[in-house]
């Protein structure tokens, strides 16, 4: 009996928009193998017809090579491959795994927040791209202003990258090596190893961060203690930006 | 040697120290195994399932094709139209999973019927992760397989397959879904874990039996790097996300073959909600997997999972926790047996402790659904309890040569026989008892010192000390010290003799016996002639290993043993006063004193000696004069109470 019902589900719920749920956000546009998995569904919809409207509980989720546009009431997201995004509610979306460019427009008093696992992303109205990974996650702004928190609410170690100018020689040389690494480096380079090429100086111990444009915050993983960075955007999140980008215009 | 050791601590401290580190090997050795000991060690707890009396849950059904369905309808494979026709009659099932893969095309019109079934009914088809390169996958393929994945995985730890063989195209896209069939073997290709699900390119690919579950309660898996949770349900696994498989009895499943169901009056409701496997059990084909229980139709484990599942008797491994506390429970056993002294107890303990070991594996598997790999702390146990009888043997003949070593001397040897195996009553420590000291020295020897040449003086002593002390052997005394010309034995001390003054008594009389038959040949006047006398007392004294260091004497010290000395030094004058007293025409018992006893002596041997009281016998060193007793010697020869 429970087969005839999972059927009907598959059949009913592959008209897009006639599903009883208030929907926030849609399912815009794929590319390469996207999948969504309804609340309290083991599967994955078959017969994906788009634009999709998203309830809560439901979950976008990306293989290699693949990308997806979601509008939501806060502006749109593009959701790079390898990736997992799950609908929470009016005001918020949690990214399980993987990254995420965030478009979000300025709405009067109303907050939006993106979590991951480790952190919630408090945002006023701004361009930012989150990425997930079990050793580390990074939140680079781009414009506008967010606040950077742990889901735990634990005080994290705030270093912040020296700027070149306060910089001695011999510091200033280091960084020019290490600015040439950064090519090499993606984002799933584990926090330890990128704390350690960051001339980073320790500030305080904090709650939240907020971020400034054209800074990225680096946050340590979830078994380790908490540590976040905050230096200039790494130049392969710029180009991985550059990539979803394309998207948001 | 003050101070409480009830350990023995001192003494087996090396066996302590080297059983806490066979302790720390073994159980290093249990949380990191290498794969062959790790299998070595499962097939020692494999006998567990033999405790397993549960019937599996009867909503599962194996649906076989064995040995009646291949004699009805020809040898496997078949025409996929007679599959079409077996299968469509199972379309009251809640779930069917496929154990068999079709992955060859065969004549088109049979493949099309199959698949026409197919999509009418709940059914899991079947992928092996062995074959093609997983990466040559058909774009529809990696689609069918991505809507047959979990879609919860937080980087679990799977095995990931690069090689994956489905069903050809038009029975891939009939099949509702997918689900791997594989499971991997330990190192001594034994199936005991069912690996949850596979890494297959990005997709994450359920086994038949999470699939099953998925499709029949509309419950996923979640799975992290360290746990999975399915439904309600978490799962205990290991670092692969593989779990533990509880085996039913072979004969407990409910099985239908293939030619019960194609009877024309297959009654089709006799599935109705039930969860069927379809799969090959016939010898002929070897879908035969080598399982703790023996040889099983792979189908079958797919079941047991199912059936653990839904009776909730998965095994979960013992965490290092609990497992350090099972040997730590060994240890202090252990302890406890070596605390024993006879080795035969040990043994017997130490085999009862192993035997207590398994059946408490059994009783963690029965009633917790905990597994415990039993070869660890049995190999623990081996290690320690063989080392340590080693280590007791060595220890226990050090002990004993340094026993006859310190004693042989002064003891008979048979009495230091009777010390070695009696090691125990053996008090060394220094003691306050009741024992009886025999004193004897020679009288007016000085004068005989001078007369004879100093070489023949010390053969002749020489002699004269062997007879005593055979004498004091002879009767379980033991020989203190030789002082001079002076002999102390003691008696009771260091080993127990009820009989003491009696024994002391015997012995006296035996070294006069002795010495009368050494004067023998030497007239009277001859300086080889010996005259002694002998002083008995029986009383309290501290006895024990007094000394300094290197140089220490088992002796004792006590009023008993100065009066003894002193009883010893009176019989010269007694005999003066006793020989006065005759030539005087007095009657006196014996014609001679040789031998005085102590009133305690006295008291113990009165009815079996003759005895005769010196009253008032003042005593050098001594307030108040004493009672003594004179010895009768030669009237106990007489008495033929020397043998």
């Amino acid at each position: 009996m429970l087969f005839v019902s999972l059927l009907l589900m598959l059949v009913y719920t592959s008209f897009a928009f006639a599903v009883e749920c208030e929907s926030y956000a849609s399912l815009i546009r794929t590319e390469g193998k996207v999948q969504l998995v309804a609340l309290g569904s083991p599967f994955p919809k078959r017969n994906l017809d788009l634009p999709y409207a998203l309830c809560s509980g439901d979950r976008v989720q990306t293989v290699a090579e693949a990308q997806a546009l979601i509008s939501h009431s806060g502006g749109e997201l593009v959701l790079a491959e390898n990736s997992s995004l799950e609908m929470l509610d009016v005001d918020s979306l949690s990214l399980t795994e993987g990254t995420a460019l965030f478009r979000v427009t300025k709405r009067e008093g109303q907050r939006f927040v993106a979590k991951t696992p480790l952190v919630v992303i408090g945002v006023k109205g701004t361009e930012f791209l989150v990425s997930s990974q079990s050793s580390r996650n990074d939140v680079a702004l781009f414009k506008g202003e967010v606040e950077v928190e742990r889901q735990d609410g634990q005080e994290m170690a705030y270093y912040e990258s020296k700027p070149v100018s306060a910089m001695s020689f011999s510091e200033y040389q280091a960084f020019q090596q290490q600015s040439f690494n950064e090519y090499k480096n993606n984002l799933e380079q584990a926090f330890s190893d990128y704390k350690e090429q960051q001339l980073a100086e320790f500030k305080a111990y904090v709650s939240g961060v907020d971020l400034q444009a054209g800074r990225q915050l680096t946050l340590s993983g979830e078994n380790e203690k908490p540590e976040a960075i905050d230096a200039p955007i790494n130049k392969s999140v710029e180009k991985l930006q550059q990539q979803l980008n394309s998207w948001l215009e | 040697m003050a101070g409480v050791d009830w350990l023995g601590f001192t003494k087996k401290r090396g066996i302590y120290l080297l059983a806490a580190i066979f302790l720390l090997l073994v159980y290093t050795l249990a949380l990191q195994p290498p794969a062959r000991i790790e299998s070595f060690a499962s097939a020692v707890s494999d006998g567990y399932f033999d405790w397993n009396t549960r019937k599996p849950s009867d909503q599962l059904v194996f649906l076989e094709i064995e040995n009646t369905s291949v004699q009805a309808f020809g040898r496997w494979p078949w025409s996929r139209d007679l599959v079409a026709q077996g299968l469509k009659r199972l379309e009251a099932a809640e779930v069917i999973g496929l154990d068999m893969l079709f992955s060859e095309p065969t004549s088109a019109d049979k493949d099309e019927q199959l698949a026409e079934v197919l999509t009418t009914l709940p059914i899991i088809g079947g992928v092996f992760l062995n074959g093609p390169q997983a990466k040559t996958l058909s774009e529809q393929a990696y689609s069918q397989l991505l809507l047959s994945s979990l879609t919860q995985v937080q980087s679990p730890q799977l095995i990931d397959s690069e090689l994956a063989e489905l069903p050809i195209e038009i029975i891939n896209t009939s099949l509702p879904f997918l689900a791997a069939l594989n499971i991997a073997p330990d190192a001594d290709h034994k199936f005991r874990r069912y690996p949850l699900a596979f890494w297959l390119q990005d997709a994450v690919l359920p086994n038949l039996g999470v699939q099953m579950w998925r499709v029949g309660r509309y419950e996923d898996l979640q799975l992290t790097r360290t746990s999975a949770q399915l439904g309600a349900q978490l799962l205990p696994i290991d670092k692969k996300t593989r779990t533990r498989i509880n085996y039913y009895p072979e004969d407990a499943w409910q099985r239908i073959s293939f030619a019960e169901l194609m009877q024309p009056n297959w009654d089709s409701q006799r599935l109705a909600n039930k969860w069927v496997v379809v799969g090959v059990s016939e010898a002929g084909v070897t879908d035969l997997r080598a399982t703790p229980i023996g040889q099983l139709a792979g189908p079958l484990v797919h079941l047991t999972f199912l059936a653990n599942l839904l009776d909730n008797t998965l095994l979960a491994n013992l965490t290092n926790l609990q497992l350090l506390f099972v040997f730590l429970t060994v240890f202090i056993l252990l302890l406890a047996i070596w605390q024993l002294s006879l080795p035969w107890l040990r043994f017997g303990l130490s085999l009862l402790l192993g035997v207590g070991i398994y059946f408490a594996g059994v009783a963690g598997y029965a009633f917790f659904n905990l597994w415990l790999e039993v070869f660890y702390p049995l190999l623990f146990l081996l290690a320690a309890a063989v080392t340590g009888e080693i280590w007791l043997f060595v220890a226990n003949r050090a002990e004993t040569a340094y026993l006859r070593s310190a004693f042989s001397s002064y003891v008979a040897p048979s009495l230091v026989d009777e010390l070695v195996q009696q090691g125990s009553q053996l008090q060394l420590g220094g003691k306050k008892q009741q024992l009886t000291v025999l004193f004897s020295d020679l009288r007016g020897f000085t004068p005989t010192t001078e007369l004879l040449e100093t070489e023949e003086l010390v053969s002749h002593l020489n002699r004269y000390f062997g007879l005593m002390i055979d004498e004091i052997h002879q009767h379980k005394g033991t020989l203190d010290k030789l002082i001079g010309d002076a002999v102390m034995a003691l008696f009771n001390a260091p080993l127990a003799d009820d009989d003491h003054a009696y024994n002391a008594c015997l012995t006296a009389a035996g070294m006069m016996q002795a010495l009368k038959n050494f004067n023998r040949h030497y007239s009277a006047s001859d300086p080889h002639f010996l005259r002694m006398g002998i002083g008995i007392n029986t009383g309290e004294a501290v006895v024990g290993n007094i000394g300094a260091a290197n140089r220490f004497n088992f002796t004792a010290i006590g009023d008993a043993v100065n009066t003894s000395a002193r009883l010893e030094s009176a019989t010269k004058e007694v005999n003066l006063d006793w020989q006065a007293a005759i030539k005087a025409g007095e009657n006196k018992p014996s014609s001679q004193v040789d031998i005085l006893i102590g009133e305690q002596t006295y008291l113990a041997v009165k009815d079996r000696l003759p005895c005769y009281p010196v009253n008032n016998l003042e005593l050098k060193g001594k307030a108040a004069p004493l009672n003594a007793w004179v010895l009768d010697w030669q009237k106990m020869i007489q008495q033929k109470l020397l043998l």
